[in-house]
Parts: C-alpha cells; sequence; structure tokens
C-alpha cells in the first residue's frame, strides 16, 4: 500500500521517464529512510520532496532549482484538503486508497489542487466548492439516470 | 483479452477475466455494449491497478472512447484515467484531440475544466498545436469564470514548457500584465507559474509587468484585501509569494526607484517578520517565502545581508551554513557588521556544541590572513578563547600558537576590543592548566602592563584576570561555568531550553554592556542624608552602628576608616545612602537601614557626647560635606538592573565598590533556581557577611548557607531554590549586608524572581485560541481595561516588549492590523500550567491608550498579569511612586518594626 500511494501523487512536473522504474527506484529510496532524515532526496538530478502522514507517502519530484519547502507545503495543502474532505479518521488508515469511491475522489481533488505539476488554487474552501459541484453533478446524473430506468422499466412492465 | 490473461499477475488476472466474462455476459464482445455505470467501474479498476504498481497496457482505448461520452460522469472518468494512464507519446491520444478541442470551445464550463486539466497534465505537442490557441484565448477570455481561467494558465504553461516553438507568445506582455491584476487569488496563482516560465524564457519582453508583481507582493506581505481562505496558517497565500519572487529574480535590476523602495520594503518585512514558531507547517511555508526573499536580495546589498543575519531563526536551521555566512559577511565587510551580530555568533556557538570545534577552526583559519577587520579579531579572539582547547591536536593550534596569532593583532586594535583580547588570554591560560610558565609569563606580563591603562574597562580586566590568573588550578573554578539544573520530565522546559541557553548568552553579553554603561556614568557625590529628628515619632536611637567611610584607596582623601558621630547621647548611624540625582531611583534602591542617620552637617548636636569613645579628630573629620561623598554607593543603577534582569536571567544585580552581586538564573515551570554570586572585589576579606531573603507570600524560597567571611578577591556562590505557590506581582527582597574594614553596609535589593519569569511563551493557532477565547466569558476570568498614558510606542515596539516579557505574540490571529494578540502559559504550584490570552487594542491615531483584555482559568491570575501588563505598558513616573510596604518587615533583622513605620527611608525601602 505504501508503495501504492507513491505511486498515485507522484508527479514528475519535469520528468518524461518510464513510470514503473521511477517508481520503483523512488520507493526504494523513500521507504528505507528514517523518519528522523530529511524529507528532501536527491535523486537523477531532480529533487525528491515527500512527506509521510502515518502510512502514507506524498511525493513530488522537482527540478533541482524550485523551492522544496514551497512543495512540502503543496502536499500538507493537499492532505488538509483530503482531511477535511473525508474526515481525518477515514483517510489516514489509507483507506481512500482501498475503497474505489475514495480513491476516486482523491484524483478529482489532485486535479482540483495541481496541473502540470503546479498550484492552481491555494485556498481549499474554493477546492471544497469546486469538488462539491462534481460530487453534484455526478449525483445529478446518477438520479436522472435511476428515473430514467425507471421509465423505462415502467414502459416496458 | 487473451494477451492480458497470459500475463498472469494476479490482480490483472483477476480483473482481466472479471473484465472478459463481463463483456462476453453483455454479449457486446465489446466494452461499447456496457452500460455506463459498468464502463465507468472498470475504467476505475483499472486506474485502481495501475496504482498498485503494475503494468496496465490494455484498456487504454476504452478510458479514451469515454471522453467522447455525452454524460458529465462518464466524461470525467474517462479524462482523469486518460489523463493517468496515458503520456503524451501515446497514439491513443491523438484520437481524442477532437473531442478535447469541442469540449475547450463548447460552451459547457466543466467540460472545458477537465479537457483542460488532461492537457495540462498531459501535453502533448499534438495537443500544443491544435489547442494552443483556444487554451489562450480561453485564459484572457472576460466571460470565463476563474475556475476555468486558471485551468486555462496552467495548461498553457504546460504546452509552452514542452514546446516552447509551438506556443505562440509574442505580444504576450500586455495580456500578461493584465493578467497579473487579476483580483482572484487563484486565477493570479496559476498566471503567475506561467509568468515565471515566461520570464525565465525571455524577461526582456515582460518589464511592464515587474510594477504589479511588486504590487502584488506588497499586497501579500501587508496582507491587505487578502480573504482568510487565501491564507495559510496566518500567511497570505505563501505559494503565490514564492511564485512572485521566483518572476522577480529573471529580472536583473530595477530601474524604477519606487518600484525598488517598495520591494525592498517587502523583503524586509518579510525577512523581519519571519520567526521561528511551533507549527512546522507556518514554519515551512514562512521559510519558503523567506529563502525566496534571500535570493532576491542583489549579492551586493550588505545592508540587505546584515538585517537577514540579525534573525535567529536562520540559526536554528542552519548553523553551521549561518556561521560561515557571517564570518565571510564579517571578512568581506566587517564595517556594516554591528555588535548584535557577531554577540549572535558567539551566542549559538555557545549552544551548539558540535559547532564549537568547526567555529574555533574557522576562527583561527581568519587569523592566518594578512589583514583582518577589528570585528573579525573580536569574534576569533572570543571563539579561541573559549573553544581554542578543543583543536589542541590539530597543528599551528596549541595554546601558545593561538595566544600569540591573537596577539599579533592586539597592537592594531582599538580599545573597545582589548578588553575580549584579554578576556581571551585568561581563557587560554584557564585552559591550558598547567600552563606552560613561558606563556604564563607572557600573559601576566601583558597583564600588569594594562593594570595601569587609562581604560577602566580594560585595567578592571587586566587587574582581574592577573589576580584571578595566579591563582592557578582555582581558576579553573571561577571561570568554569555555572552547574546545569538535572533535567526533569517536563517537555515544554525540554523545549525551551535552548532558548534559555540564548538569554543567557544574551545576558552576558548586556553584563558587558553595562560594564561600559557603568563606567560612563558619573559617580554623584551627593549623599542623601535623612534629617531624624526625635520630635517625628522615632523612639530614641539607641543601637550602636557606624557611618560607613570606605576607604577607596584611588580617590579617597579622607582616609579616617571610621566616622562615629554622637548624637543626643548615644551613638547613630549616618546610613549609606545610595545617592543619585534622580529620586525615582531612591524609590527602587531598598538600601536604607533601619534608623536613619543623624544629619551630621552643621547639627548642633554632632558633637556633645559623653561618651568619649571618639577623639574629636574623627568627629570633624565627619563633618565636611566631601567626606560625606565616601560613604558606600552603588556603582550603577540598581533600579536598572533590576529592571534589566527581570528580562535577563543573567547579569549583575548590586555592585559598590567592595562587592558585586551577580545573579544567574535558570526557570522552570513554576521553580527557579538562582545563584547569587557574591564576590569581593578587594584585597581585604569581607566579613560578617549576611544574605537573608525576604520572601512575598507567594514565593517559597530557599537560599543555601551563605559564608559568613568572603576572601580577598574570591567569589561565592549561593543557589537559590524558588517556588511559585501562585499569581502575585509581589517581589522577594534579599537584605544583604556585610562588614569591610570597619563599614556596615547593608542593602535591600529586589529579586528578579517576578511573576513574567513564570511565564513560558506558547503559540496558539486560530483554531486554538478563539475556543479558548470564547470560553472564558467575562469578569473574573476575563478582565478587560482600558489604558491611559500609554508610553509611546509603536506596535512592533509594543509586541517586542510584550515578547521580552514572555507573552508571545500571535501575529495575524487579529485581523485588525492595530491589534495585538499574545499568549502565554503561567506556572504556580496552585494553578499549575494555565493558559494565558491578552488582546490588545490600540489606536493608531492616539497612541497613550490602549485597550486590553487579559484571560485565564485562574481570576487572580487574570488580574495580577493584567495589572503586571500595565504596569509594563504604561510610562514610569519620575516622581516617587506611592510607598507599599515591604512585604515581610519583621524578618528584617537590623530595623525595629517602630522605626519602619514611621521611618520614610524604610517606608521607601517597602518600594516596589
Amino acid at each position: 500500500n505504501l508503495v501504492s500511494t507513491s505511486t498515485f501523487l507522484l508527479s514528475c512536473s519535469a520528468s518524461n521517464m518510464f513510470e514503473t522504474t521511477v517508481l520503483r527506484e523512488l520507493s526504494g529510496l523513500i521507504l528505507t529512510r528514517g523518519p528522523k532524515l530529511c524529507t528532501f532526496v536527491e535523486w537523477r538530478g531532480f529533487k525528491v520532496v515527500y512527506k509521510r502522514y502515518t502510512s502514507l507517502y506524498f511525493c513530488m519530484c522537482v527540478n533541482q532549482d524550485d523551492n522544496e519547502l514551497e512543495i512540502l507545503e503543496v502536499i500538507h495543502h493537499f492532505v488538509e484538503i483530503l482531511d477535511r474532505y473525508f474526515g481525518s479518521v477515514s483517510w489516514t488508515c489509507s483507506s481512500i486508497f482501498t475503497r474505489k469511491d475514495h480513491h476516486s475522489k482523491a484524483y478529482y481533488i489532485l486535479d482540483e489542487i495541481l496541473i502540470a505539476g503546479e498550484l492552481q488554487e491555494s485556498s481549499n474552501k474554493t477546492v471544497a466548492r469546486l469538488v462539491a459541484v462534481q460530487d453534484s453533478l455526478v449525483e445529478a446524473a446518477k438520479e436522472e439516470a435511476s428515473s430514467l430506468s425507471n421509465i423505462i422499466a415502467q414502459a416496458t412492465k | 483479452y487473451h494477451g492480458i490473461l497470459r500475463k498472469g499477475q494476479n490482480p490483472l488476472f483477476a480483473f482481466a477475466l472479471d473484465f472478459a466474462c463481463l463483456c462476453a455476459r453483455a454479449n457486446g464482445v465489446n466494452f461499447k455494449g456496457l452500460t455506463p455505470y459498468e464502463k465507468k467501474k472498470y475504467v476505475w479498476k483499472m486506474l485502481y491497478i495501475y496504482m498498485l504498481g503494475y503494468d496496465v497496457d490494455f484498456g487504454h482505448m476504452e478510458a479514451v472512447s469515454l471522453i467522447s461520452a455525452p454524460k458529465y460522469p462518464e466524461k470525467q472518468v474517462g479524462y482523469i484515467v486518460t489523463s493517468s494512464l496515458l503520456n503524451e507519446n501515446h497514439d491513443f491520444l491523438r484520437l481524442a484531440i477532437n473531442t478535447v478541442r469541442n469540449d475547450i470551445v463548447g460552451r459547457n464550463e466543466t467540460f472545458q475544466c477537465l479537457a483542460l486539466t488532461l492537457v495540462g497534465n498531459i501535453g502533448g505537442r499534438d495537443f500544443a498545436e491544435s489547442l494552443a490557441p483556444d487554451v489562450q484565448k480561453l485564459l484572457i477570455s472576460s466571460s470565463c469564470r476563474p475556475l476555468v481561467r486558471k485551468k486555462a494558465a496552467l495548461c498553457l504553461l504546460r504546452l509552452f514548457r514542452k514546446n516552447p516553438d509551438v506556443v505562440n507568445v509574442d505580444g504576450w506582455s500586455d495580456r500578461m500584465a493584465q493578467l497579473l491584476d487579476e483580483r482572484d487569488l487563484g486565477v493570479l496563482t496559476s498566471s503567475m507559474s506561467l509568468f515565471v516560465a515566461l520570464v525565465s524564457n525571455n524577461h526582456e519582453s515582460y518589464w511592464s509587468c515587474l510594477p504589479k508583481c511588486v504590487k502584488t507582493l506588497e499586497r501579500l506581505a501587508r496582507n491587505q484585501d487578502i480573504p482568510q481562505e487565501y491564507t495559510y496558517y496566518g500567511i497570505p497565500s505563501p505559494w503565490l509569494q514564492v511564485k512572485t519572487m521566483r518572476a522577480l529574480q529573471y529580472f536583473p535590476t530595477i530601474e524604477d526607484p519606487n518600484t525598488r523602495r517598495s520591494l525592498f520594503e517587502v523583503l524586509q518585512r518579510v525577512l523581519m517578520g519571519t520567526d521561528v514558531v511551533k507549527n512546522v507547517n507556518k514554519n515551512n511555508a514562512s521559510h519558503a517565502v523567506l529563502f525566496e526573499a534571500l535570493a532576491l536580495f542583489p549579492p551586493s546589498n550588505i545592508e540587505g545581508l546584515t538585517c537577514i543575519v540579525c534573525k535567529d531563526f536562520i540559526l536554528v536551521m542552519v548553523v553551521p551554513w549561518y556561521v560561515d555566512v557571517i564570518l565571510q559577511l564579517i571578512d568581506k565587510a566587517g564595517d556594516f557588521v554591528s555588535d548584535d551580530i557577531w554577540f549572535r555568533v558567539v551566542q549559538f556557538v555557545t549552544n551548539n556544541e558540535d559547532l564549537q570545534p568547526y567555529a574555533a577552526l574557522k576562527a583561527r583559519e581568519y587569523l592566518d590572513k594578512p589583514a583582518i577587520h577589528e570585528t573579525m579579531v573580536k569574534v576569533s579572539a572570543y571563539l579561541l578563547g573559549e573553544y581554542g582547547h578543543l583543536l589542541a591536536r590539530r597543528p599551528g593550534c596549541s595554546p601558545k600558537e593561538i595566544f600569540s596569532i591573537i596577539h599579533e593583532k592586539l597592537p592594531t586594535v582599538s580599545t573597545s576590543t582589548i578588553p575580549i583580547l584579554l578576556s581571551t588570554y585568561a581563557k587560554i591560560l584557564m585552559h591550558s592548566q598547567p600552563p606552560e610558565p613561558e606563556l604564563q609569563n607572557q600573559i601576566w606580563a601583558i597583564f600588569s602592563k594594562y593594570e595601569s591603562c587609562i581604560d577602566a574597562e580594560i585595567q578592571q580586566r587586566a587587574v582581574e584576570y592577573f589576580a584571578l590568573s595566579r591563582k592557578g588550578e582555582a581558576l579553573m573554578d571561577i571561570l568554569a561555568e555555572m552547574p546545569k539544573f538535572p533535567e526533569r520530565q517536563d517537555p515544554l522546559w525540554k523545549q525551551s531550553s535552548l532558548i534559555k541557553k540564548a538569554e543567557d548568552t544574551e545576558a552576558d553579553t548586556a553584563e558587558q554592556s553595562a560594564i561600559k554603561l557603568r563606567a560612563q556614568q558619573q559617580s554623584s557625590n551627593a549623599l542623601v542624608v535623612t534629617d531624624q529628628s526625635p520630635a517625628n515619632g522615632t523612639p530614641p536611637v539607641s543601637q550602636l552602628s557606624l557611618v560607613k567611610m570606605p576607604s577607596m584607596s584611588s580617590e579617597n582623601h579622607n582616609t579616617a576608616e571610621q566616622g562615629v558621630t554622637q548624637a543626643n547621647g548615644t551613638l547613630s548611624v549616618v546610613d549609606p545612602q545610595p545617592s543619585s540625582s534622580s529620586p525615582g531611583l531612591l524609590g527602587d534602591l531598598l538600601a536604607i537601614e533601619g534608623p536613619p542617620g543623624v544629619a551630621v552637617q552643621s547639627e548642633h548636636n554632632l558633637v556633645s557626647g559623653s561618651e568619649g569613645a571618639l577623639d574629636a579628630e574623627d568627629a570633624l573629620a565627619l563633618a565636611p560635606v566631601g567626606e560625606q561623598a565616601n560613604t558606600v554607593q552603588p556603582i550603577g543603577d540598581i533600579a536598572e538592573r533590576f529592571n534589566a534582569l527581570c528580562l535577563k536571567d543573567s547579569g549583575v544585580l548590586y555592585e559598590d565598590p567592595y562587592v558585586q552581586i551577580g545573579i544567574k538564573a535558570e526557570w522552570r515551570a513554576h521553580h527557579g533556581r538562582l545563584v547569587l554570586f557574591l564576590g569581593n572585589k578587594n584585597t581585604a576579606p569581607l566579613v560578617s557577611v549576611q544574605a537573608l531573603i525576604l520572601p512575598p507570600t507567594h514565593l517559597r524560597l530557599e537560599l543555601s548557607l551563605v559564608p559568613d567571611t568572603i576572601p580577598p578577591r574570591a567569589q561565592v556562590q549561593c543557589p537559590l531554590e524558588v517556588v511559585n505557590l501562585r499569581p502575585s506581582r509581589d517581589v522577594a527582597v534579599l537584605d544583604f549586608s556585610y562588614r569591610f574594614g570597619t563599614n556596615v553596609v547593608n542593602v535591600k535589593l529586589r529579586l528578579p524572581a517576578v511573576l513574567n519569569k513564570f511565564l513560558q511563551p506558547i503559540p496558539v493557532s486560530a483554531e486554538e485560541f478563539f475556543p479558548q477565547w470564547r470560553s472564558l466569558s467575562g469578569p473574573p476570568l476575563k478582565l478587560q481595561e482600558v489604558v491611559r498614558g500609554v508610553r509611546p510606542m509603536s506596535l512592533m515596539e509594543m509586541a517586542s516588549l510584550f515578547n521580552s516579557f514572555r507573552l508571545m505574540v500571535c501575529p495575524g490571529l487579529d485581523p485588525n492590523a492595530n491589534n495585538l494578540v499574545a499568549s502565554t502559559t503561567f506556572y504556580s504550584e496552585s494553578t499549575r500550567a494555565m493558559l494565558c490570552l491578552v488582546r490588545v487594542e490600540t489606536d493608531p491615531a492616539d497612541r497613550s491608550q490602549l485597550r486590553m483584555t487579559v484571560a485565564s482559568g485562574d481570576p487572580t491570575l487574570t488580574f495580577e498579569l493584567k495589572e503586571f501588563i500595565k504596569e509594563q505598558l504604561v510610562s514610569i513616573p519620575t516622581a516617587l511612586r506611592p510607598p507599599v510596604p515591604v512585604p515581610t518587615p519583621q524578618a528584617q533583622p537590623t530595623t525595629s518594626p517602630a522605626a519602619l513605620s514611621s521611618d520614610p527611608g524604610a517606608m521607601l525601602a517597602g518600594l516596589l
């Protein structure tokens, strides 16, 4: 599960390498590091910024000259939003990534925060609002579908 | 799907089988035949398997096909799975280009968002070629909502980064300038990222945007017009700040002086406003901003650098780096480096044992340079004195070699540096026990040379060090550090111990400056003599005491050892009234002994004695005014010393020509440990030494045994344990007396075991503060008062005053910039650890008044803390303050209660 999370959030803004290789190397690099070590690692000419939340690792690979503290807080910003959305209990035990509807939501949220490896929205309220709008759109479509299928079911009776 | 089955990997296998079965069951044999829900479900499963780390090289087509679904849920899944699974080189993407383009140019903004996100995350050449103009249009379109525009900005950024040749950004400077005027911070953040990419490519075209960036920074730094949701741990969008500073770094210079000035102001604000706080996220964010700000400083801007290096937080993070930087700075631009800066280096080296050999080595290296700045001599000498012995095994670092290289610099330095060098020599001697005779002789020769130096500071040090170093081994004990507190189980204490160490060191330097101050002070000759007549209700004075006539051999022309005078048939006393031109001093000085002395000057009762104990000469000797100046006078302002010690943990409490009382204190929760250093400055012993503590009711004080005699030129240490029982502003008093020759000196000194020593600053976040603040509703737990007659000070000064009293100002908590919010923890036995919250509302138009609200969980504490803060804020009147009784007058051995009650001097003694 640890490996998977690093997969999930790996957002290589500058790398074009084959992803599985990237993951294999990075998970080997990061998971073996002790809790007291620096959370910035140099790797293949890039910097990998990672942060651990209970059993989840979040990592981002950035250019050498990027501001790693800023990136670290981007991760925390994302985690705060996840926290708010799922409630801290459910996600800290990494259940977002085991329940399928949760992991999809995590993707939506990530897309509202990062595009092209750059922060797009620093307000967690705005993100929450946008995600809620998406959720309601999905819900609306579901209801529509079920009412449609009801109608069809009624009609074909 | 047989190809999939061949892989045989477990989850993939199961999934593929599942998928194949489903397709077969649905009879469509292909994906298209599935219901929308099933399609979604299987594409998500695919992504999940991918997320688990398996290669998913099937089903791409299905994911891409979902993009063209008409309904939002399927489309969303299609977009997200596609952008996760495929990369820019994937052929399937071409199939999607048309759909993506239709979504981008279409009217449905949710579809626009999905499409822009996909393009932004994949960003292939094909997309760039066919979509860049449309994305650009969206970005500058005024009809688009922010959520679309911020995605468009980042999407364009991605396309531009990957294919700068394809994306046409000619003439974009005007549009960019327009974008940077954006009010929506989400759009502005994204646009700024784009802008960074554009200027990194070619800054020439974007000069017009520069003032806008500075304006944005200004807005952020001043927290003007920034919605609460865009502040991150109290910092206005740190990311936007970082990006803006990044962009500015690409411009080599700023020509417009106004812009340059505003930028400089912003940077200064960032530098000064950044502090180390407990919250790690706030720390990270503020330091992310700080580092960008540092990078923005032109390398030649020494003034800027010096203000950077004042900041401690850098030290906490990167101490070796800091030491390097400062030493380099001193080396290159010593003239710009004020004393505080090198004090700080010393301070931090002192507190970081690991760093000490390194710093000493660096200092040693700098000394090898042919010409070095005087400040560098100071730092190096200090560091080598303290830690030079750690280098002993290295070549060129034996005590002798260190001494000679430092001594080489002595002829080149000014008088302010010589004392430091003398200290270094003493330390070198101390660390090389037993000393090499040659080295010892050399150093002694220097000490004796400076014993007659005209500079008081140098002279004093030379004399003292010379005497001390003659003690040989004993020198070690005298110069040794104060014993450390045993570690107890208090996490708060452990955390703060570094800060405490820093305070200690700071106090040492304060001590140095106090010495200088003292040297400047003129000794006043005025002797205050209480004109005491029996008529005012004092019982006849009947004790035998002595007039104090110290023989200050250097100046004193009157060598009469004593002046005993007869008054009304008894021998009475002239007390050593500390003299000063400031009447306020009198109030602060608790130095008036019991029965006031008779007036000696032109009083008819002067010589009427029937007890022929005196000869006339002695009595006469007392009469001239000039001689009265010989009474023991304190050196320095006792009140000032006390006030300084309220803020520091070590320093001099009292000093007169014979004795110096130093204090070192350590505080932990409601416990405190003070060590009194009683130093005899003379070559004759001090006898009948007595130190009594007059404790207020809220403190439990235990002073260890004070020896009756202090040998010549020796210092005794008397530990004093303090326990704070409950909140109170009363102050403990030390009643100290001694006899030197025939002079009896008695002083009463306030001990700096004051309320604020039992405070421990604690940062609180908005989430912690407000619920607490609200839960403490109204009196007696929450008290409010309008304070008038406040000392004029800026908000910054007030904040630092609060911080100095260990009330931690929490910036950003109060939305009104004219208000201060501070928090602290108070410790006492009755209250235990108790959170105290303070809010001060100031009126920018009238700085002389403010409204203060103090809240804590204990009514007495709230009241006492409020009064305490008030005392610190209002200007101290120069007139005498109303007398307050001495806390425990009965404990005064030398004073009869009756005399106390009627004696103005004794009343003054109680002034706190």
